[in-house]
């Protein structure tokens, strides 16, 4: 149940960041994604394809919303948990002070 | 006999396209699986938060290798269709230029050959029909496997249907950098003592896990640092939801749409643009409560009330749309 403070809080730092750049390409490949859905709808000529690619649009940007919320939500999250670690380093680092001061 | 409306040229790009986002896609699913291994990895970073982390990334991970499958299948069916169109058409054309050629020279020798045409140009349309309809099957399943590519009991799915509202923007989301929701993948737990004795990292570790005498030693190890955990559980200040909706009407003004495929064609922008100039006009009006839009054919974007009719302009995408 413990969790190690040998967390590298950088290192967490970092990946937050690195997940901030698979958000990023996400958001690109979506709207790529979504555009070409959308260009079909309007090029298929056929009514019940049009309606199925309608569908599949509506569904695609759905879809690719759920995507980009989750990698923001994992980004703000290891970002968070670095910030905790790194403040709790900076506790002890505090505390360990004040020890070593009164122990002289 | 007229020849069936569309464009398989377009259809055969927009394929290509999805393709290319299909596979990008499942790339970006499996980067993730390695970006969040390296992460625990780099960082040493084990415990509940990070068991958390692994097993949401994980879902997150096959979620988006998942998604490359529909969209292929999508891809491959319309660019079925697209060659029975262009049969179709091409048979329908040779049909037309077939019976004018005929009715020009009022030879009636022409009419067997008119009668060939029209009996393969009826042929190239049956099948066409029929490409459709299986295409149009095709992409309602595809859309099917759209629905659930992160699995009902996943924990990404949970963690979703926890959101205060609809989650359909591909672009833009609120509250970007700030602490959203509550927190799954944890952070330290309140009571971080335990964690303090195990391995405090940087240069004060040692002297710490000595144990200094006196009575400050229990004192680190009883007393939880007071910044920790409290603000991150916490309710977030900003809900997490799109910045854009769309609403499924037209708001009660003529011609107004709230469907971003349906603007694109009629302005002749791409999705994104457009996409991109409604972000741009409901962030400059300021709207509270993030409402659903509509746009006018003359551009003029319209928030929807509850009540679903549209309220005053807010301003008009073709001011905010690149120069074309």
């Amino acid at each position: 149940m413990s969790q190690g403070f040998s967390v590298r809080a950088g290192k967490l730092q970092e990946g937050s960041r690195e997940i901030g750049d698979l958000q990023e390409r996400c958001q690109i490949i979506a709207a790529d994604a979504v555009d070409a859905l959308a260009r079909m709808t309007g090029s298929a000529g056929h009514a019940d394809l049009v309606s199925a690619l309608e569908g599949a649009e509506a569904r695609g940007e759905r879809t690719f919303g759920a995507l980009t919320m989750a990698y923001q939500h994992v980004g703000v999250g290891v970002a968070a948990s670095a910030e905790n670690y790194a403040n709790t380093e900076r506790v002890i680092a505090g505390q360990a002070g004040t020890i070593f001061g009164r122990l002289r | 006999m007229t020849i069936p409306g569309g464009d398989p040229e377009a259809l055969e790009l927009s394929a290509a396209r999805l393709e290319v986002a299909a596979a990008g896609v499942a790339d970006l699913g499996n980067s993730t699986h390695q970006v969040t291994c390296s992460i625990l990895s780099d960082a040493d970073w084990t415990g509940d938060a990070a068991d958390a982390f692994t097993t949401f990334t994980g879902n997150l991970s096959r979620g988006a290798v998942a998604v490359q499958a529909p969209l292929s299948r999508i891809a491959t069916a319309v660019r079925d269709y697209a060659s029975y169109l262009r049969t179709a058409q091409q048979q329908v054309k040779a049909y037309q230029s077939a019976s004018l050629a005929a009715q020009l020279s009022g030879d009636t020798g022409y009419l067997g050959d008119v009668q060939t045409a029209g009996q393969q140009a009826e042929s190239a349309i049956a099948a066409w029909q029929a490409a459709g309809d299986r295409a149009a099957a095709e992409v309602g399943a595809a859309t099917g496997q759209l629905s659930d590519v992160f699995g009902s009991q996943g924990p990404v799915q949970s963690w979703l249907g926890r959101q205060p509202t609809q989650w359909d923007a591909v672009d833009g989301l609120a509250g970007l950098g700030e602490p959203l929701g509550p927190q799954i993948l944890g952070t330290p737990p309140g009571d971080p003592g335990p964690q303090i004795l195990k391995t405090p990292s940087g240069d004060f570790g040692p002297e710490i896990l000595i144990t200094p005498g006196g009575d400050f030693g229990p004192e680190i190890l009883i007393t939880p640092p007071r910044d920790l955990g409290q603000e991150l559980l916490g309710t977030p200040a900003a809900p997490l939801w799109p910045m854009i909706n769309y609403s499924t009407g037209d708001g009660g003004i003529k011609g107004a749409t709230g469907s971003i495929g349906k603007l694109s064609e009629d302005f002749d922008y791409s999705t994104r643009d457009i996409r991109t100039a409604i972000h741009t006009i409901k962030r400059l009006a300021r709207l509270p409560g993030n409402p659903d839009v509509v746009v006018d054919p003359s551009g003029e974007v319209y928030p929807v009330g509850q009540d679903g009719l549209a309220g005053d302009p807010i301003g008009n995408i073709l001011d905010v749309l690149p120069p074309q």
